[in-house]
């Protein structure tokens, strides 16, 4: 009888529960971006581009924009780098390539992107960044796209990463905030072999040694109609001028003092995040250090990537999670209460399991419909080198799935099954109209993947969920830096309107909250960013409530 | 004791190899060359690329009857001490490289393993540290408590729960292990608890009063124990007996302010960001320092840096291995009198004059340095005296 043992034994066992993604190479076909050669020499090479999951179309489901690069050989050559591309979504979260009405002319060498709607028209328009030259395309109606790059945002010839679309000043026209990363020239900086070490391995050179260059606030000063720019460079006026520059590559807007106007928090690799007040006069001040978001609990700057924002532990204030090389944490920086800040990713959980990885894209999201944030980190190093000795971490890497509760503690599970990969920037949303989060990630060098989430749930059962989406007559049409509450039975939550986040990416400006299994929504209280509020009770769940502003104020 | 920044921390290592039971003494390697043997630039490259998890394993029990007292066997005894030299001196890839060669002759050689782990954790290659560091433990359980060096490898590669458990078995084995309190305290912190970390930095505090950084992740405790006021008393000891220490000024922004007192942490962020843009340089060249000890330029800039921030040990120290490196030098004795004055430490810069004098008597170059130091203080008489003689050297006493 002995003989049978084995096989009882493994008739009894579970099957591995299959992570709570999977890759969905069905959904995009083959469609893949260039950054550069994969021996990643120079620095130029390794960020990858960027993504936005927005409804660009109007027909209310989540299209793709895709940001490419370029080569060195390309740009040696005079030719351009490869151009954006839109994929537009059937509504069932299968894409394809958007018609020509909707073809984007290549950059030098394209980066991030940001959307919002900078002229007012009620559709989404799109910046993307660039080395050298970034590029603005307006939305001609859901028809198409027209590039405006010459005659409204001005050349700043500079290496931008992400950027983020703000009324810092509260005109009712969308400003933006674009982060520059450093001043780059193939020509003068060494390729490996150079003297640039890391772990004891020749590696490409960069950041540190390279010079860091500061950001630009351009406001929007409402003439697209005439031949003038349509934004100007405010940076001095508005003080947005630290006095040293940063390695800019994230950006998030939020209103971090709850004074009603939008604040603006930047992560800076190998150099100190930047977290800039508005002081409601049309200026900044940046106050990071002040706050305890510049540096880690170690008091070390951190080389930042991709920033996160939301309120973990349901405080009703918003904390934010920032994404970190290999050898550092990832950070959680949760908010005090006033307008501190502590850093205590290592106490929920976020901290020790990012050490041997290199985060970038993220977001905080409720995946499972708990209830409850989660977050999500998509990793990979900057290095090739990374897979030889002594490293204590590897090229490709997998992506991790923070699984948050109610205290805002997280417990980590592989976000996908399957290989590593060398993965980047990453945009979020429903792609398939079916409740839960999805995710569209770059794959450095690689395809650009859809994963798609696999949580089960049934009408009635729930986990249910409700999407808020603000809306305005006018100005800000989509009401970036508006806030949403809602309520139900055993939790609470609160959700800044924003498009920006992550890492050299966007997303669509709308609330997504999971309510577990509470089938109403007890109370949303919605607050425009001129102030308004609209307050409903009882709502029904599982949709997505779009409210406009309400004329009386 | 020297303070090693690893990653986002600072661990002290050296007790066990200054005075612990393994030292060098210990294991029967008291004849041991003045030297290192030199390890050529090849094989120094060649321990660095090899991957420790290969290294031959021995018979079980082969070690059973070990004790750090045992000299090492015959056949590796003069390569396990030049080892144990290479590594004394910095070199900690030509300490692998020896150690690496006694465990291939004398596969999982306590003494070896342990000398390994440690090398390879200078390097912060903690994974590989780790290996070894478990392999010692597996053949010498009896000295599990000498491996706080394993509990600060799982703490660097942000494996809280397992330091939190081998900070455990080494402070049950070794009550007295002063790095092994800070770690546990530290991983606890890691894992919010904030009363466990408080208890176990006070035993590290208990055992070594002085011990700055312990002062300084003790008031992080408290500050999460909402306990600012006797915070505010730990972090401003941590900060008297490390002044130059980035960290301590970090945690007394943060305090001040909690307490209300805005002209004192608007004052303690200056310093802080003063002191960790040097230190952010001084990391940078002490990542050079690891794979090449013998080089001159990062030291160079370090005897800078830390004159720039004022810090008289850390300037000395360097300015003395560069001494070693380049014995009677005038380039260093221009650099030592340099930062010494930077420093207004005039009892080490007077003493650098004598060394100059004394040294390179017939040089002009020599001469106009001492004028010109002489000139800044102010000394004219010395100051003259030393402009006669560099005229006289250029002369040739015409």
């Amino acid at each position: 009888m002995l003989h049978w043992l084995p096989l009882i034994v493994c008739a009894t066992q579970d099957p591995p529960t299959p992570a709570l993604f999977f890759d969905d190479a069905e959904a995009l076909g083959d469609v893949r971006t260039t950054c550069g050669s994969r021996a990643k020499n120079y620095i130029i090479e390794v960020n990858g581009g960027g993504l936005a999951l927005c409804d660009f179309d109007g027909d209310g489901d989540l299209d793709l924009l895709v940001v490419d690069g370029s080569t060195l050989e390309r740009e040696a050559s005079g030719e351009p780098g490869f151009p954006p591309r839109l994929m537009l979504n059937d509504g069932g979260g299968k894409f394809s390539p958007a018609p020509e009405s909707w073809a984007m002319s290549a950059g030098r060498w394209g980066m991030g992107c940001a959307v919002g709607d900078v002229d007012g028209d009620g559709w989404l328009d799109v910046y993307v960044t660039q080395w050298g030259g970034d590029r603005m395309f307006t939305n001609r109606d859901g028809r198409g796209f027209t590039d405006v790059s010459s005659r409204w945002i001005p050349n700043s010839g500079r290496w931008g990463t992400s950027a983020a679309f703000l009324d810092y000043d509260r005109d009712g026209r969308l400003d933006l905030y674009v982060v520059n990363y450093l001043a780059f020239d193939p020509k003068t900086i060494s390729p490996p072999g150079g003297g640039c070490t890391w772990k004891g391995h020749p590696v490409m050179c960069g950041p540190e040694g390279l010079t860091p260059v500061h950001d630009q606030l351009l406001r929007n000063v409402g003439l697209m109609l005439t031949d003038r720019l349509g934004f100007s460079d405010a940076s001095a006026a508005a003080k947005v001028r630290p006095e040293e520059a940063g390695f800019g590559l994230g950006v998030t807007t939020l209103d971090y003092d709850g004074d009603g106007d939008t604040d603006l928090y930047v992560a800076n690799d190998s150099t100190p995040n930047f977290l800039w007040e508005n002081q409601g006069d049309g200026t900044f001040r940046e106050v990071g250090l002040a706050r305890g978001v510049a540096y880690d609990m170690n008091g070390k700057e951190q080389a930042g990537m991709g920033i996160a924002a939301g309120d973990v532990n349901g405080d009703g204030r918003e904390d934010l999670f920032v994404t970190n090389f290999s050898g550092e944490s990832n950070a959680l920086y949760l908010s005090k209460g006033g307008v501190a800040y502590s850093e205590r990713a290592g106490p929920a959980g976020l901290g020790g399991p990012s050490i041997t990885r290199l985060g970038w894209g993220t977001a905080l999201e409720d995946f499972d419909l708990d209830g409850n944030l989660d977050a999500f980190v998509l990793n990979g190093h900057v290095y090739p080198q990374a897979d030889l000795f002594g490293t204590d971490t590897s090229y490709a890497q997998a992506a991790q799935l923070f699984r948050g509760d109610a205290k805002g503690r997280f417990a980590t599970e592989p976000l996908l099954d399957g290989p590593p990969l060398v993965l980047r920037a990453s945009s979020v949303g429903d792609i398939d109209g079916d409740g839960d989060v999805d995710i569209a990630a770059i794959e450095l060098d690689g395809r650009v993947r859809i994963f798609r989430n696999r949580l089960e749930r049934s009408a009635k059962e729930g986990p249910h969920w409700l999407t808020v989406r603000l809306r305005s007559p006018d100005g800000n049409r989509f009401a970036l830096g508006g806030r949403v509450w809602v309520e139900w039975e055993g939790g609470a939550r609160v959700r800044e309107i924003r498009t920006s986040g992550g890492f050299q990416s966007s997303i669509e400006p709308q609330a997504h909250f999971g309510l577990g299994k509470a089938r109403v929504a007890r109370r949303v209280r919605a607050q425009w960013p001129t102030g308004e509020v609209l307050e409903l009770e009882d709502v029904a769940v599982d949709r997505v409530l779009t409210l406009e502003r309400p004329k009386s104020r | 004791m020297k303070a090693l920044i690893v990653g986002s921390l600072v661990f002290a290592l050296g007790a066990p190899f200054a005075a612990g039971t393994l030292n060098a003494r210990a294991q029967g390697v008291e004849s041991a060359p003045q030297a290192a043997q030199e390890i050529s630039a090849e094989d120094r490259a060649e321990a660095l690329r090899m991957d420790p998890r290969t290294l031959p394993r021995a018979a079980a029990g082969a070690w059973v009857n070990w004790t750090p007292q045992q000299p090492p066997p015959d056949a590796v005894r003069a390569i396990f001490a030049s080892g144990v030299r290479a590594y004394q001196e910095g070199d900690y890839a030509a300490a692998l490289a020896q150690v690496h060669d006694v465990l291939r002759r004398a596969p999982d050689h306590p003494g070896a393993l342990y000398q390994g782990s440690a090398a390879y954790f200078r390097l912060r290659r903690y994974g590989d540290c780790a290996v070894l560091a478990e392999r010692f433990v597996e053949v010498a359980p009896n000295e599990v408590g000498a491996t706080q060096v394993l509990g600060h490898a799982y703490y660097t590669l942000g494996e809280y729960e397992r330091a939190l458990a081998h900070y455990g078995r080494v402070v049950a084995a070794s009550p007295n292990s002063v790095e092994a309190w800070r770690g546990l305290g530290l991983s606890r912190l890691r894992l919010g608890d904030a009363d466990g970390a408080l208890t176990a930095l006070d035993k590290t505090l208990e055992l070594r009063p002085q011990h700055s950084d312990a002062l300084v992740w003790r008031a992080q405790a408290l500050i999460e124990l909402e306990r600012p006021e006797q915070a505010l008393e730990s972090a401003l000891r941590g900060r008297d007996l490390a002044p130059f220490e980035p960290r301590a000024w970090f945690v007394l922004g943060e305090l001040f302010a909690a307490l209300g007192r805005p002209d004192d942490a608007e004052a303690a962020r200056a310093r802080f960001v003063e002191l960790s843009r040097i230190d952010q340089q001084v990391r940078a060249q002490e990542a050079l320092l690891l794979t090449d000890p013998r080089a001159i330029e990062p030291r160079v800039r370090l005897v800078r840096l830390h004159a720039t921030a004022g810090d008289r040990e850390n300037v000395r120290e360097n300015i003395a291995r560069l001494e070693r490196l380049l014995p009677a030098n005038f380039d260093v004795g221009l650099l030592a009198l340099e930062a010494h004055t930077a420093l207004g430490d005039h009892e080490a810069a007077e003493q650098v004059v004598g060394e100059i004098e004394k040294r390179f008597e017939k040089e002009p170059a020599a001469w106009a340095a001492i004028e010109s130091y002489w000139r800044a203080r102010g000394d004219d008489d010395r100051m003259r005296r030393a402009a006669d003689r560099r005229k006289a050297l250029i002369t040739g006493g015409r």
